[in-house]
């Protein structure tokens, strides 16, 4: 299986109010995938939809399942983690671990316990009386023993202070992506999760609007700061963008490699958030 | 025993399922029982210890027992048949504590989760709706009035030491009018059988109850209860009488029918069409918490 992920037409509505808009979409095995939207862009309905959490128009597919009539079939190869759905507030630590011990096939107790065991959280507390750090630490020790093939993480980080941030996502690179499975990150925070990435999609209007690999992304998309006797020379080579901020001018290529932009000044690569504004503010 | 039945080693989706909404209703289910057990049996001691009688309105309690053998001696009732009822009666509170315990968890069934987000986690996990729903009134249905029978037995044992003790310090001959007269086979009946047909009976309201849990925003108790008292309101002012209250009426008439003498422990319910009418009924209130529950991820 080539494509882990596969959405063809993919739509959705509430009513008069269009979620998603005819969606084409394959995501591949071994891919760390960001999902970056604003608010309201569609990024929930879409992973929704990939989740089976809501029926949908056009083609879609999902290692083979279609998600909204196999979803129990489905989650025994998909886990996701949302700042939404939380583990709940009565269960307590270890009956957490039986149920999914229970419910899963694809789940290793000793695995998670292992996790566990390098944290403090404690076996016989509720959930609710852990803090927001320490449930989203269980959350994640519960689906990194779970033997699946794609995660999804809904703003997995929501509320986390940077320390925790930074460990969840070293983690999840060291001790559970490998080439067979596939991540999908959606956040607001893109800097942090830049440089795990291997892919970025863009959704605006619940239309994708940048759908490429990291690689390509770097390698197309330059910032170029030029000295102040070449801006106009620089501006010849008609960027994408042009940029001023602090009497600094800067301009954004898609086009120009290094060697053509260097002899007019910095040339840097964008920023993921960089180029997200620059997506969704231009043309 | 026990632990073996709490403890998941490996994959058991079922037991699990069980297990989790045992763990969710633990006070309920387990907690309130126990107590009422616990308050029965340290009330009776006390009683016992200083000779006092109980008062329920302007009847003692002694009284009235006494009262109660005579008149169903009258009536012609074997000692066997007294003893063995009066036994199982004092578990009454019991059963009281369930009807609480079936109709809240009943209500809070399919939306608490909605409400504490938790529903998005339990969809993250191999298990269709439909059986979510299922094991959800399994064990509303029955493990609320199986895990009832132990505290029902603890009482019933407790109260005939009781009896033992207050025959023997007025000379009585305990044996031949006491344990002669307990009916074991039949007091277990009394204890197993005529808890689950009331539930079967009752299922249409049960299950009316999680279907509005499924679907409802507000609080799912005012909802319950609101919309038929609404229906019957509307069709008695507009219709002058009302046929949703009849039904009501006349399935509770059916259903009082097959309970007392003569009906094998209300296992003459199942001769009864109308038991089968609630079996529909249900389903199709099942079908529908299963249609919500797929459709929500939060409220």
């Amino acid at each position: 299986m080539t494509h882990y992920i596969s959405a063809k037409g993919l739509s959705k509505s509430y009513g008069d109010f269009q979620a998603l808009k005819n969606v084409d979409l394959n995501i591949n095995k071994g891919q760390i995938v960001g999902l970056i939207g604003s608010n309201c862009a569609g990024k929930t309905t879409l992973i929704n939809s990939i989740l089976g959490l809501v029926s949908f128009e056009g083609e879609l597919n999902v290692m083979g399942f279609d998600p909204h009539s196999e979803r129990d079939e489905l989650m025994k190869e998909v886990c996701f983690i949302s700042d939404v759905a939380t583990l709940p507030k009565w269960i307590k630590v270890k009956e957490v671990l039986q149920y999914v011990e229970g419910i899963h096939p694809n789940f290793d107790p000793e695995k998670a316990l292992s996790f566990l065991s390098e944290t403090t959280i404690p076996m016989d507390k509720n959930v609710g009386k852990l803090s927001k750090g320490m449930i989203v630490q269980l959350h994640l020790a519960l689906v990194m023993a779970i033997d699946a093939k794609v995660l999804v993480l809904d703003e997995p980080t929501l509320g986390l202070d940077i320390l925790y941030r930074k460990r969840f996502y070293d983690q999840l690179l060291e001790d559970y992506f490998d080439e067979q499975r596939t991540i999908i990150i959606t956040t607001h925070q893109v800097d942090e999760i830049e440089n795990i990435l291997t892919n970025v999609i863009f959704i605006r209007d619940g239309q994708i609007i940048y759908d490429a690999s990291m690689e390509e992304t770097l390698s197309t998309w330059k910032v170029l700061e030029p000295k102040a006797d070449m801006i106009e020379e620089a501006r010849a080579l008609s960027p994408h963008r042009e940029n001023k901020s602090l009497g600094r001018v800067s301009m954004i290529f898609n086009d120009k490699d290094r060697e053509t932009l260097s002899p007019f000044g910095d040339v840097r690569r964008l920023s993921l958030s960089d180029l997200f504004v620059t997506l969704m503010t231009g043309e | 025993m026990i632990s073996a039945l709490t403890k998941i080693n490996g994959y058991n989706p079922t037991k699990a399922l069980f297990l989790k909404e045992f763990w969710d209703h633990r006070r309920a289910i387990l907690m309130t029982p126990m107590v009422i057990t616990g308050l029965f049996i340290v009330f009776v001691i006390v009683a016992m210890v200083t000779g006092n009688d109980l008062w329920i309105n302007d009847m003692s309690l002694q009284e009235s027992m006494r009262a109660g053998f005579i008149e169903a001696r009258e009536e012609g009732q074997s000692p066997s048949f007294i003893v063995t009822r009066m036994l199982f009666g004092f578990s009454v509170l019991l059963w009281i504590a369930a009807a609480f315990t079936i109709t809240f968890t009943a209500l809070s069934s399919l939306h608490d989760e909605r409400k504490d987000g938790s529903i998005l986690f339990w969809k993250s996990m191999p298990v269709s709706d439909a059986k979510e729903v299922l094991i959800r009134l399994a064990t509303i249905i029955f493990v609320i009035p199986l895990v009832i029978v132990p505290f029902a037995i603890i009482i019933e044992l407790f109260m005939v030491l009781a009896m033992t003790v207050i025959g023997l310090y007025h000379g009585i001959d305990v044996v031949s009018y006491i344990y002669m007269n307990i009916n074991v086979p039949v007091l277990m009946m009394l204890n197993i059988v005529l808890p689950i047909m009331t539930v079967l009976w009752i299922l249409p309201l049960i299950t009316w109850f999680m279907l509005v849990s499924s679907f409802s925003r507000r609080p799912p108790f005012l909802i319950a209860f609101a919309v038929p008292a609404l229906i019957i309101a509307t069709e008695e002012i507009f219709f002058e009488g009302s046929l949703l209250l009849e039904a009501i009426v006349s399935f509770a008439v059916s259903m009082g029918g097959n309970f007392g003498q003569g009906t094998f422990f209300a296992l003459s319910s199942f001769t009864e069409p109308a038991l089968y009418i609630g079996f529909a009924i249900s389903a199709a209130m099942i079908y529908g918490c299963i249609y919500f529950r797929k459709r929500h991820t939060l409220t």
